[in-house]
């Protein structure tokens, strides 16, 4: 009897791993009360608008990210650009008494007949309201209209990117490591795991305490420069866990500290060299921008953030360095965000960037891609780092 | 051992709850509508998809005939169509014209004080050809005014007929309206016109005074501003349509066909009738034979 159940919570504990990328992928679960409210026409005209309503339940009742697409397609043509227009609404509202909002939903046409738009959403209530418009020329025909919404929760990100950090960790070193792909026996102290233990205070009280007992034990060890904490610094990544860094910054240095059968790295920015072009890169000029903030000067912490966000070019932040690699990085966009609710500045493109980031995150590990290529596509490997800043910024 | 069974179904339990948690998940829903899409511009009340209108004519040098066809927008925006013949045949001059119509102006009398007390308001119609067609004028104005008004055609000859006196049979509250078939069959052939005239009805030369009732004189100066004039015309069993609504300034197209390459183009307002004609001119030395001539109407590529 003994000998059987040890037997089946080995046989169950074994599966876990086998199942486990099925289990980890996307889930999804139905929109409760989609319906429509206003149909289209069974006929419609070219060159006229029609209106289409539906509504749903907001499933949780708390921020999530909406993804909102219509496809447009017909049986014997193939639809072009631009010969359809959407314009939406969303209104929303909770149980009264709570609050009635109208949000103008932006569609953009990702391909022919494919209009896709985003929004974050709060209330239980909500109500999208198109208008679908054709050229006169459109081509006659029988048409379909398939508007598909998805809802993802802000909680949902960090519970699976917390998960992550979890699977980074190692009980052995008592630290993350920097990618479970590329670096696997790499620790940085300074980012990955200055910022792990930031991103953990709020959803693993205990990990962040031994993730930052361990740095400050290595950064006696290493006689690394610390912070009034005795935490390991960088004069640059600290300025996201409160702490003051200078400016101009001098170019960084990285570290090997010890390298056997893993790796402790740091790196700071005691260059003997100043970064002249330091304003050129946006997570230089954030940092600065939360430095001046803890210091007292929103003033100067105001006109730097701007600088940073001004480089947003729709895609991402196209900085010195995304210009020189070709592709963007995910952490500035967190890094951004971050900033932005630490000086109470709302980013009027912050629902674009949360769903850039959401886009980013891997299905199987929760884990956020690096990087990312102008047309979208992700760009290098889930890490700690990227991780880590994404989850503060999003808590 | 009852401890340690349970120990070891919590741990397994545990691991799967664990790992199933941190699955991301996505609220999904969608929905989906067929509709049929119809084209945005009639011609002659059908689909104008691959409709070329051919016309086929014997002809001998010198000829010339036009023929009557009509557009109608469905959409509830502008919409330009092109219209586009061939053959290009050297000899032969197609051109497009509308059917209607300009609403040249109105005329207004005054009284030795300067009071308005009288208007003429006309419109013409011009190169008809159909004739099957019925007219419907639709008029509001004050009621001082109504009562006066009658309707006149002319055949453009210069002599008005009245063709419909409202007299005192009209209060002259809202909208009026009057239908009459196009009375003058068989001398409005193409090129005439016909002339419509909103008019008090003893409106002789030099007389300064009208009135509303026996005892009442026409000479309030307002009440002479409210007139409305909206012309509507029935083709055959088709519905009346809005020609040209209220306009003031309605300049009809005459284009002649420039280059059997290109679009003619003609913009039409959301939900508009639109006759026209189109006409063939044959020159005096074409060859004498039997030429088939397609025009089509698309909509025009969206710029």
């Amino acid at each position: 009897m003994n000998r059987q159940f040890v037997l089946l919570a080995l046989g169950l504990i074994l599966t876990i791993p086998v199942f486990q990328p099925s289990i980890f992928s996307k889930q999804f679960k139905p929109l409760q009360g989609l319906h429509v409210v206003k149909s289209l026409p069974l006929n419609m005209v070219a060159g006229s608008t029609y209106e289409w309503e539906v509504s749903f339940v907001n499933p949780k009742s708390e921020s999530g990210l909406m993804n909102v697409t219509l496809e447009v397609a017909e049986k014997k043509t193939v639809v072009g650009f631009g010969e359809f227009h959407v314009e939406g609404i969303l209104e929303s509202y909770d149980n009264p008494p709570g609050e009635y909002h109208t949000l103008t939903l932006t569609f953009t046409e990702t391909g022919g007949g494919v209009f896709q738009s985003q929004a974050l959403i709060n209330e239980r209530f909500n109500i999208i309201k198109l208008e679908i418009s054709s050229v006169p020329n459109l081509m006659p025909g029988e048409y379909t209209f398939t508007l598909t919404i998805t809802v993802n929760y802000i909680s949902d990100m960090i519970k699976s990117a917390v998960e992550f950090l979890h699977n980074m960790y190692n009980e052995k070193i008592k630290l993350c490591a920097e990618s479970p792909e590329t670096a696997p026996n790499t620790y940085w102290l300074v980012s990955d795991n200055l910022w792990a233990y930031k991103a953990l205070e709020k959803h693993d009280q205990k990990l962040s305490n031994t993730i930052k007992s361990k740095l400050i034990e290595l950064a006696k060890t290493y006689k690394l420069p610390t912070d009034a904490k005795g935490l390991p610094i960088s004069y640059k990544h600290e300025a996201v866990i409160g702490d003051t860094v200078p400016t101009p910054f001098n170019v960084t240095v990285q570290y090997t500290l010890y390298s056997d059968n893993y790796a402790l790295k740091t790196e700071i920015a005691n260059g003997t060299a100043v970064m002249e072009d330091w304003q050129e890169y946006a997570d230089l000029l954030l940092y600065a921008a939360l430095s001046k903030h803890w210091e007292g000067k929103d003033d100067n912490a105001t006109a730097l953030f701007n600088k940073a966000k001004n480089m947003w070019d729709g895609v991402g932040i196209n900085d010195k360095a995304a210009k020189a690699d070709g592709h963007y990085a995910t952490y500035k966009l967190g890094l951004l965000l971050y900033t932005s609710k630490v000086l109470g500045i709302k980013l009027d493109f912050e629902t674009q960037l949360i769903a850039t980031i959401w886009k980013l995150q891997d299905e199987t590990t929760g884990g956020i891609i690096t990087g990312y290529k102008p047309d979208g596509t992700p760009f290098g490997n889930t890490n700690t780092e990227t991780t880590s800043i994404t989850i503060i910024a999003l808590t | 051992m009852q401890r340690k069974k349970m120990l070891i179904a919590g741990l397994a339990i545990a691991l799967l709850i664990g790992v199933a948690s941190a699955a991301l998940i996505s609220y999904f829903g969608q929905v989906k509508m067929t509709a049929t899409v119809k084209q945005a511009v009639l011609l002659d009340g059908k689909d104008i998809n691959n409709m070329p209108i051919l016309q086929t004519a014997t002809v001998s040098g010198g000829e010339s005939f036009c023929r009557y066809h009509w557009l109608q927008s469905q959409t509830s925006v502008p919409v330009t169509v092109g219209l586009y013949t061939w053959p290009d045949e050297a000899g032969i001059t197609v051109t497009y014209t509308t059917t209607i119509t300009e609403l040249v102006g109105a005329e207004h009398y005054y009284d030795d004080c300067q009071r308005l007390v009288g208007l003429n308001v006309w419109l013409t119609l011009s190169d008809l050809l159909a004739k099957d067609l019925q007219y419907t004028v639709n008029v509001i104005s004050n009621p001082k005014f109504a009562p006066n008004i009658n309707i006149f055609i002319t055949d453009g000859s210069g002599s008005y007929r009245v063709i419909h006196a409202w007299g005192k049979e009209w209060d002259g509250t809202g909208l009026k309206t009057v239908t009459f078939k196009q009375l003058l069959d068989g001398t409005m052939g193409y090129g005439a016109s016909i002339r419509y005239s909103l008019l008090p009805p003893d409106l002789p030369e030099g007389s300064p005074k009208y009135y509303y009732s026996e005892s009442e004189l026409i000479n309030d100066y307002g009440s002479w501003y409210a007139y409305f004039v909206e012309v509507r015309a029935q083709a055959g069993a088709s519905g009346g349509q809005v020609l040209r609504p209220t306009g003031f300034k309605a300049a009809g197209i005459t284009i002649e066909v420039p280059d059997s390459d290109t679009f003619t183009t003609v913009t039409l307002q959301p939900g508009e009738f639109l006759p026209f004609y189109i006409c063939y001119k044959f020159d005096l030395l074409i060859k004498t034979g039997t030429y088939d001539i397609y025009t089509t109407v698309k909509p025009a590529p969206a710029s």
